[in-house]
């Protein structure tokens, strides 16, 4: 497991295409991604609704995690999926 | 006859339209929750199949939907109709022994109860769920409650609110809209807008119009007539004025795409050319050869004339990605339009020698054009030189800044010698001058552009430009309300720009005006002492 920290920076937050991005990215990925606010439980990625409770918005912080061990995989994960909620 | 009356609500686009009411059907309430007779098996699948069949119409509406915004909405509601994680949950309720209907409100409910007490935005989302939810019912019932538009005549759609799926199926035979709930930027107002469908929302008395009836909609005085014709709408009572060929200011388009240039050929050059809207999307920031051939490619679109080309107006609600504007607690009145040049001069050194570049490649085609540069957001003296200084080492011959913000109007004698044009925006104006949000619709009814402490600074502006020797022009969508246009030349100003469905309604007024009708207009309107009485006694004038 490898866990990444970010920003949300677009200003509608985590909802409407961000989190329909968002989820599309972490379903096609070849591991489990989950998500989640410091401090609260993560939620499955690909989840267009849990995306949503996590009532995500501009400015907050947030962990996502890697089912993985390969680090590159995740690096370029991460990457991605940050494109989608950073401006 | 029968009494005319009016409702009251709020107007969206400006052309009355007179026809029959057809009611949208109220939604039925969702049947009890009941247990399955027929095991968990058949409710899942059930279930699922009812998934399927509403992404299939989701694809299809979305494949229809011609507005971006509109998209975007019933790509989400697709999105979540179609989530794993609610169907998992749905089927653990099957298999509790509920049936389809109640297992699926149970699961959603589990992801309602989660979004509670969160306002705005995400708290909104919750009548997406619903909408979801009420789709996938109707269709496992095997009941449809959706009206059927006939196949031919005009009718308005009555309703207490209308979802983006209701909208996406309205057919030509749909020429205006009146709503209970909603308001200015409610997915129905965007929608009319998007496709020039004359709407009244927020108009508590719908619940009185019956199918049949015959009414008016004139979303210019924001009402809904019964029992009244068109005579009665602001729609054309002007034409008992002889046209007296001209206009009496010249009207420009505002234009903020290729296609709006090309919509607007024959008006008389362009007030406003937004450059923002073609960076929306951009991650990364144009090359000064991209946005060259950008402006290159409206400006040969566009009509001849002068045509002011408005520097790049971000932030706030134009969120610019490649700018690296940081997160503001009140964007509107933090780092925006030419604010933002400060920490991205780079971008606009280029911009500047790009729409030079450009105006000279396409008036090298012999096009007549006459381009000029002007500043949003600019708030005192020094702003404004700076800009224009950098503007002419560009070698951009006419220079202008927008007045939007109240403090530059109380220093426009110190522009003389400094800028070459004013223009005025309305609606930023109007957001500053009465503390009141553009994008709250709670406050919307102060930035009524009729309002009075608008129209006098308006004549403020007029008048001291015109002791300075500037020519001051208004770009805002006030300037898109005919009346209001000539209200504008009648307080001073010397030119209007309109959105480019509204040139030519605006110059068809302006051309049934003198100097002397358009100051008697003006005056009436000035003595007003609310936004109302201001229209109707400028109105009142004209008819005289």
């Amino acid at each position: 497991m490898i866990i990444k920290e970010c920003v949300i920076t677009v200003k509608v937050g985590l909802h409407a295409r961000p989190a329909n991005e968002f989820s599309a990215i972490a379903k096609a990925a070849p591991f489990e991604v989950t998500v989640g606010k410091p401090g609260a439980p993560l939620v499955k990625a690909n989840s267009p609704l849990r995306l949503l409770t996590l009532k995500a918005h501009e400015g907050d912080t947030l962990n996502i995690a890697f089912a993985t061990d390969d680090e590159a995989a995740a690096n370029q994960l991460f990457e991605k999926l940050v494109a989608t909620i950073t401006e | 006859m029968e009494t005319v009356r009016t409702l009251e609500g709020i107007g969206v686009g400006t052309r009355a339209v007179l026809a029959e009411v057809l009611r949208w059907s109220a939604r039925q309430p969702l049947a009890a929750m009941a247990k399955s007779s027929l095991g968990p098996e058949i409710e899942v699948n059930t279930l699922s199949k009812a998934i399927v069949n509403l992404e299939n119409q989701y694809a299809a509406k979305i494949k229809a939907a011609g507005n971006q915004e509109l998209r975007e909405i019933l790509e989400a509601q697709c999105a979540f109709a179609t989530d794993p994680e609610l169907a998992d949950l749905a089927k653990d309720f099957c298999e509790q022994g509920w049936d389809a209907p109640s297992a699926l409100q149970l699961a959603m409910g589990e992801f309602k109860s989660l979004l509670e007490g969160a306002g705005g935005e995400f708290g909104e989302r919750v009548a997406d769920l619903d909408e979801i939810v009420y789709r996938l019912i109707q269709w496992m019932s095997g009941e449809s409650d959706e009206t059927v538009l006939p196949a031919s005549g005009s009718f308005i759609i009555v309703a207490d609110d209308l979802t983006p799926m209701d909208t996406i199926a309205f057919t030509d035979v749909v020429v205006g809209v009146v709503t209970k709930g909603g308001g200015p930027t409610s997915h129905t107002a965007i929608v009319c807008r998007a496709r020039g469908i004359p709407a009244v929302v927020a108009c508590a008395g719908a619940d009185g119009l019956v199918n049949g009836q015959m009414v008016v909609i004139d979303p210019d005085a924001s009402q809904v007539i019964i029992n009244g014709s068109l005579a009665d709408s602001d729609g054309d009572w002007w034409s008992v004025r002889p046209n007296l060929g001209a206009a009496l200011i010249p009207v420009m388009a505002n234009v903020g795409s290729v296609a709006d240039a090309a919509q607007v050929k024959s008006a008389k050059g362009v007030g406003l050319l937004r450059t923002e809207l073609f960076f929306l999307n951009n991650k990364v920031a144009p090359t000064r050869a991209e946005q060259q051939a950008l402006y290159a490619q409206v400006l040969a679109a566009g009509p001849d004339g002068e045509i002011i080309v408005r520097t790049l107006d971000a932030g706030s609600d134009k969120p610019i990605a490649f700018l690296g504007i940081g997160r503001e607690e009140n964007p509107a009145l933090g780092v925006r339009g030419q604010r933002v040049a400060a920490i991205a001069p780079k971008f606009y050194e280029d911009q500047l020698h790009a729409i030079k570049a450009a105006a000279d490649a396409v008036k090298a085609t012999g096009k007549k054009i006459d381009v000029w540069v002007m500043a949003p957001m600019i708030a005192t003296i020094d702003e404004a030189q700076v800009f224009a200084k950098e503007a002419r080492a560009a070698g951009i011959t006419r220079v202008g800044i927008m007045v939007e913000i109240p403090a530059i109007t109380r220093v426009i004698p110190h522009l003389k010698g400094v800028v070459d044009f004013l223009s005025v925006g309305t609606n930023d104006l109007s957001q500053y001058l009465f503390a009141a949000d553009r994008v709250n619709s709670a406050v919307a009814a102060l930035l009524n552009p009729w309002q009075p402490a608008l129209l006098s600074t308006l004549e403020e502006i007029a008048a001291d430009a015109a002791m300075a020797g500037i020519k001051v022009g208004v770009c805002g969508e006030a300037a898109s309300d005919p009346l209001l246009a000539v209200v504008m030349a009648g307080l001073g100003i010397n030119s209007v720009s309109a959105s480019p469905s509204s040139v030519a309604a605006v110059t068809d007024l302006l051309s049934r005006v003198d100097v002397s009708a358009a100051k008697s207009a003006a005056m009436a309107a000035r003595s007003a002492t609310t936004a109302r009485d201001a229209k109707a006694a400028a109105k009142g004038a004209l008819l005289k």
